[in-house]
């Protein structure tokens, strides 16, 4: 369960943090990409560390990880959790259905920063187990989202799209281009693409995901994804692609196969 | 102006803004000297006389070391109200 805006501004003013409540830069999806932020940071390599002269920001960091807590989950169970010997804040996983929530606001009021987004949906798309173990969340909800994109100001724009995910981390991006591929309307199978020009040189699914190799600075993910689609599935060992299994050819995996073949490749699901 | 531990993270500064001992470890917050919107959480460990930023474990101790600072600053910002 989240919290309404006026829900989190009331308990920010509650705590007297009057000023990062009422502050222009405040806002919800920006505090959900930073916890995302955080933690991808959190993972990466160490660094030693040297001593600086530079004014101490404390009270602005607490003011930000305040927001965060609060938009993202509630600071009450975080407070309550901090009480007990034991932190047990990690069973709380709401922390993630909140940051869908606000997406799907951010979406649908057409506030959503390009640049941003793939983080986001990389917030979503994963979640911690019982273990603590970041896992993936079911396709549909990372699906809908970029469809939701996909239906709102932007429109089937492939480009746009191609740039959302060029911004996933590299471990999203193959998942995220066969969640794209599964909606109906935007589906594009070997045999039944849907062709944007009237050469059918080119499908919905080939812009994708060269928009994918476009967007991206990676040189090997632009290598990956700079061809056609067919030839990407030939390239990443799916030899065909139907996310519905038509009747007509039973053998061909489904998009839960294709997941199912990047989870066994390492990723946890 | 005083000073305070920082590093260089991608080619970003980070500043240590707080430190918390919790048991056996130490929680250290950082955040970008630029963006404030931009921060980390890491441990620190001592080799020699050296300290290091150690990434977080798992999403899990993520989430405890942020309960920590809340709880901290909370209190404090309710103290300093009171």
């Amino acid at each position: 369960m989240s919290m309404t805006d006026e829900e989190i501004i009331r308990y920010l003013e509650k705590h007297h943090f009057h000023d990062t409540a009422k502050e222009e830069s405040f806002d919800r999806s920006k505090a959900a990409s930073c916890i995302n932020l955080s933690y991808v940071n959190s993972r990466k390599e160490r660094v030693a560390a040297q001593r600086k002269q530079v004014a101490k920001r404390v009270g602005i960091f607490a003011g930000l990880a305040l927001s965060v807590l609060v938009c993202v989950n509630g600071v009450k169970s975080y407070v309550s959790a901090t009480d007990d010997k034991e932190v047990a804040a990690s069973e709380d996983k709401n922390i993630f259905e909140g940051i869908s929530d606000f997406l799907s606001t951010a979406i649908n009021g057409g506030e959503l920063n390009m640049n941003t987004l793939g983080r986001k949906l990389g917030a979503l798309a994963r979640k911690p187990n019982n273990e603590g173990e970041l896992v993936y969340m079911e396709q549909s909800i990372l699906s809908q989202c970029i469809i939701d994109l996909g239906n709102g100001k932007y429109g089937y724009d492939f480009d746009k799209i191609g740039q959302s995910i060029a911004r996933l981390d590299r471990d999203l991006q193959d998942y995220a281009v066969c969640t794209v591929l599964y909606d109906e309307k935007m589906r594009g199978t070997l045999d039944n693409q849907i062709y944007v020009d009237e050469n059918k040189t080119e499908s919905n699914a080939d812009l994708t995901i060269k928009a994918v190799a476009k967007w991206s600075n990676d040189e090997d993910i632009k290598a990956k994804y700079n061809k056609s689609f067919e030839q990407f599935l030939k390239d990443a060992k799916y030899e065909s692609f139907d996310p519905y299994k038509k009747s007509q050819d039973d053998n061909a995996p489904t998009i839960k196969a294709i997941v199912d073949s990047l989870i066994e490749r390492g990723y946890k699901r | 102006m005083i000073d305070v531990n920082c590093c260089t993270f991608n080619g970003k500064d980070y500043i240590e803004v707080e430190r918390i001992e919790n048991k056996d470890k130490v929680y250290a917050y950082l955040v970008n000297e630029k963006d404030e919107y931009d921060f980390m959480i890491r441990v620190v460990n001592k080799e020699d006389d050296k300290e290091f930023y150690d990434p977080l474990s798992s999403q899990t101790e993520f989430e405890k070391a942020m309960a920590l600072f809340l709880k901290k600053n909370l209190k404090a910002t309710e103290d300093k109200a009171a």
